[in-house]
């Protein structure tokens, strides 16, 4: 089942409560964990922890880095009923694997949704969170995204090599940032049974509206509130490309606005030449900035 | 930390040193010449210096007529201006020889920085431009501040007064900073450069009118051409006299013709991040000099 294609070290699949999860868990030390964006059942776009191959290897050389398959994405199976097709679900499922893996306290990494289900842990686990690198964290800001209109015709059949190459070269500041290796995970997820199966689950009586997006608003409301009254619990450094098609850098510029007041420890780091992923742009960049701020938020409760 | 005097220009030029080996790092300080109300200085670096020395050769140094240099030689009017500034600064980083630099400008020293990598990036390795007004393009709000001040300028009560508004956490300044600002105003270098500058003098007549054209200069320069060295700018998210929104905006201009610009932003801090926050600002300063070399 687990598929090692990519150049992140041996996939291992894990039983997490009935769901069989990937997981790549490479390197030794401070323990850091990636979350891929997107959500289960996606028609147009594909993530799996296969987006992280760019900086696992570079940052597996100083730290440990533990990328999952979230829920119902990439090799991991769906949630064991159309109810469970929610953000708290998913949120669940990485809080398991973690466990499961025997981490203590880890720094979360987060693309996108990867980054709304990272805030949402922090929130809900204190305890269990360092600190918070949230990267394009579009679906944690107020506001919109651009998706719906860049992505609005994708070429057919959806989901080939054809269309998902599409998807991926209109989200990057360069086409020449989609290599193929990139398309071939994001391929072999699509021709999953697994994802048919969550495509039509999500279809099927709007559930992607009912159940999917209503979990997400409410909980984002959540966590607004959170930020506003007694901020995010650790220290958060926000990531943005400044050339995003997807997530104008409007949105990391409202996103500070609601972070600044009530989390001290808050940074925003913007790359040029960068779009809606900026480690696949500026991996070395991306791994030092992320590597120099987990150092610095490992326990430490007085830096400056 | 090690003070040194040399010659710049028949200017006797006075820089702080921390550190050996590896390519040198030049801090390059704030304010202006013959302004009575800051004594800014190589000083203002010390903890910085500290830190970046640990690994590299950190300098600091006293801009032209400020600190513990000398004023500009009589009838060098452009001395008294920031293209003077620049000029002397260029000669220094010459005379010391050690170059390419990585440099490293606060406020109107991001301007000192940025100027002398578009003059002479044979001499620069990397660039850094901290919360400076001058460089980015917009409106500076340092005015709004001092004309509030109720203060005789150059006294202690006028300098708490200001950090009250500078300063995310006034506190931060009380430690023994006054101290090091009033002594430098203390001198008579610098109460002649004041008279000199002060009222109907070379600021109104000369500095601000260069500034103005050498800005505006500046801005049509970055749309058309590259800083011809990575950049990073580094930012205090609450920054009272050189907005948050001037850096975004400074970061848009340089990014049209510089693929490698980022920017980091830190929170609570006013103008002088890199006293505020020291450790953010060299976890990010850092990251910047070690990655000049990165490829993707």
């Amino acid at each position: 089942m687990a598929t090692d294609v990519l150049d992140m070290g041996a996939a291992r699949t894990l039983d997490v409560g009935g769901i069989e999860t990937r997981v790549f868990d490479e390197g030794e030390g401070i323990p850091v964990v990636l979350l891929h964006g997107g959500y289960p059942g996606d028609p147009v776009e594909i993530q799996s922890a296969g987006v992280w191959e760019p900086v696992v290897r570079e940052l597996a050389a100083h730290v440990n880095v533990i990328a999952i398959d979230r829920l119902g994405q990439g090799f991991t199976g769906n949630p064991s009923s159309p109810a469970d097709y929610t953000v708290d679900a998913i949120a669940a499922h990485v809080v398991e694997t973690l466990k499961k893996l025997g981490k203590g306290p880890c720094h979360l990494v987060g693309h996108d949704e990867g980054a709304f289900i990272a805030a949402q842990i922090a929130v809900d686990h204190p305890d269990l969170v360092r600190s918070l690198v949230l990267v394009t964290a579009n679906a944690l800001t107020p506001g919109s995204d651009r998706r719906s209109v860049v992505h609005a015709h994708p070429p057919r059949p959806m989901q080939g090599r054809h269309s998902l190459r599409w998807v991926l070269e209109t989200s990057c500041h360069s086409r020449l940032a989609v290599c193929e290796r990139w398309l071939d995970e994001a391929v072999a997820v699509a021709a999953t049974p697994r994802h048919r199966e969550a495509v039509a689950t999500m279809q099927a009586d709007d559930r992607y509206l009912r159940t999917y997006v209503k979990s997400w608003t409410a909980r984002r409301s959540a966590i607004h509130r959170v930020m506003y009254e007694k901020g995010l619990p650790c220290p958060t450094l926000v990531v943005w490309g400044l050339n995003d098609p997807l997530a104008p850098i409007a949105n990391a510029e409202y996103l500070m606005e609601l972070l600044t007041p009530k989390q001290r420890d808050t940074e925003l780091r913007i790359y040029n030449s960068a779009g809606y992923y900026p480690f696949r742009e500026h991996p070395s960049a991306f791994s030092r900035t992320v590597l120099s701020f987990v150092r610095d938020h490992n326990g430490r409760k007085d830096v400056v | 930390m090690q003070e040194t005097w040399i010659d710049v220009d028949g200017l006797r030029t006075r820089f702080l040193t921390a550190g050996t080996g590896g390519r040198p790092v030049v801090f390059v300080h704030g304010g202006t010449i013959g302004d009575a109300s800051a004594g800014s200085s190589a000083n203002d670096f010390a903890t910085i210096l500290k830190l970046a020395g640990a690994n590299r050769e950190a300098i600091a140094v006293d801009r032209i007529g400020q600190g513990y240099t000398d004023n500009p030689l009589e009838g060098d009017d452009e001395g008294w201006t920031m293209r003077g500034s620049v000029r002397h600064f260029i000669a220094f980083l010459e005379k010391l020889g050690k170059g390419p630099y990585h440099l490293v400008g606060h406020s109107r020293g991001g301007y000192v920085v940025t100027r002398t990598t578009l003059e002479r990036p044979d001499l620069v390795e990397s660039l850094t431009i901290g919360d400076s007004n001058t460089v980015a393009p917009g409106g500076a709000r340092n005015e709004a501040i001092h004309i509030r001040n109720p203060h005789p300028p150059g006294t202690r009560e006028a300098m708490e007064f200001s950090a009250k508004f500078y300063y995310f956490d006034p506190s931060i300044k009380s430690d023994g900073k006054f101290e090091t600002e009033l002594a430098i105003l203390q001198q008579p270098k610098i109460k002649a450069a004041i008279e000199r500058m002060g009222e109907g003098g070379l600021r109104a007549r000369l500095f601000l009118p260069g500034l103005l054209a050498d800005r505006e200069d500046l801005f049509m320069r970055l749309e058309h051409q590259p800083l011809a060295r990575r950049v990073l700018i580094l930012w205090a998210y609450n920054d009272p006299t050189a907005p948050i929104t001037m850096g975004y905006e400074l970061l848009r201009l340089i990014s049209r013709h510089q693929p490698r610009v980022s920017m980091h932003v830190v929170n609570q801090s006013g103008h002088s991040l890199y006293r505020e926050r020291p450790a953010p600002f060299f976890r990010a300063l850092n990251d910047h000099l070690e990655g000049c070399y990165d490829g993707n």
